[in-house]
């Protein structure tokens, strides 16, 4: 998928499913979670979408990084599963 | 750690533990439900559970719940406020959660909250988790979270230490995530998060004697002029905010389980 389809998609998903509305204060780099923009169980809805709508397999240590706290962090981390690193 | 100073502690300290705004966080509390994913055919256990907060919010979500705690002072109060809220799907055993003593795969759901830090034989309690939990149900376990530089993580326990004497150790991520490793879990999900703990109010939810309140003035000074220690609080209306991360943590059981698997030994 092609990056920008990408971020779109994830973006798209947030705003929709998660109801984050992205603007100046809440910006793609903002961890969602610690300024209380999303709650822990949007945490589950990141992950069953990444791995069932996004097909990114996730392995324990990518869940032990905490890396899907933002817009820019899961690009990101889906971009490293698509090109294998 | 003197466990029988800590059940007196505990057993002293219950109807304030039980009033503590940290104990009965709503959001906190709905949060963690909704984290494990409680349902209507869930039966329950709340392992540490202390007065019961989070055992008789997910009561009105579930089958049925079962607490256990060391202190019977807790689970006295425990016990009260399910009457007092008519929950008649929960009940409380008084009962060291190092043993915990239930058939094996007997919960489909085990949870325990706020609590692991108070453990030395933290392995021991989770491996009965698991052994208690049904294969394919939900272990989850949520606590405070050690910092990740060394000098803030050992200024903190000394104050946890001081403050609470209950308190064994914060874990790490790490050490989380290799319980679950370990026992042959399935890990579903991590979840880092930041509360922001009343300091004064975390002082005062235990009984503290003049001579601990002036110690714990003097670490606090201490930690304030050192921009590292200092920059995990936060002044906000005249309150003073101590910033704790917490790690959420669940797993579900796929392996078949075995008697008596390390519990208790």
């Amino acid at each position: 998928m092609h990056s920008d389809v990408l971020e779109q998609r994830i973006r798209t998903f947030m705003q929709e499913e998660l109801l984050v509305t992205f603007d100046d204060t809440v910006t793609a780099d903002t961890d969602l979670f610690r300024e209380g923009v999303v709650e822990s169980r949007d945490y589950l809805r990141i992950i069953k979408f990444l791995q069932e709508d996004i097909g990114a397999a996730m392995t324990d240590e990518d869940l032990f990084m905490n890396v899907l706290v933002s817009l820019s962090g899961i690009v990101d981390f889906v971009r490293k599963k698509q090109v294998g690193i | 750690m003197n466990t029988r100073l800590v059940i007196a502690q505990f057993d002293e300290g219950a109807e304030h533990f039980d009033s503590w705004s940290v104990t009965r966080d709503e959001k906190m509390l709905r949060g963690l439900a909704e984290f494990c994913g409680v349902t209507q055919e869930d039966e329950l256990l709340d392992v540490a559970c202390g007065t019961g907060a989070f055992a008789l919010h997910a009561a009105t979500l579930a089958r049925s719940v079962t607490g256990v705690d060391i202190s019977a002072g807790m689970i006295a109060v425990a016990r009260k406020n399910a009457s007092e809220r008519g929950l008649d799907n929960a009940r409380f055993v008084h009962r060291n959660v190092e043993n915990l003593g239930f058939e094996d795969d007997t919960f489909s759901m085990v949870v325990s909250r706020s609590a692991f830090h108070h453990m030395a034989r933290h392995r021991e309690v989770f491996a009965g988790m698991v052994r208690c939990c049904r294969p394919g149900g939900v272990v989850c376990i949520q606590d405070i979270m050690a910092y990740d530089e060394e000098k803030t993580d050992r200024f903190f326990e000394r104050m946890e230490i001081l403050v609470d004497r209950s308190h064994h150790r914060t874990y790490t991520k790490r050490d989380f995530f290799d319980l679950y490793r370990d026992s042959g879990m399935k890990l579903e999900a991590l979840f880092e998060s930041e509360s922001l703990l009343d300091f004064h109010d975390y002082v005062g939810h235990v009984a503290q004697t003049s001579e601990i309140r002036r110690e714990t003035a003097r670490l606090l000074d201490e930690g304030l002029a050192d921009p590292d220690i200092a920059s995990s609080f936060v002044e906000r209306d005249g309150r003073l905010l101590w910033k704790r991360r917490v790690c959420t943590i669940k797993g579900r059981k796929i392996v078949q389980s075995r008697k008596s698997r390390g519990e208790g030994n």
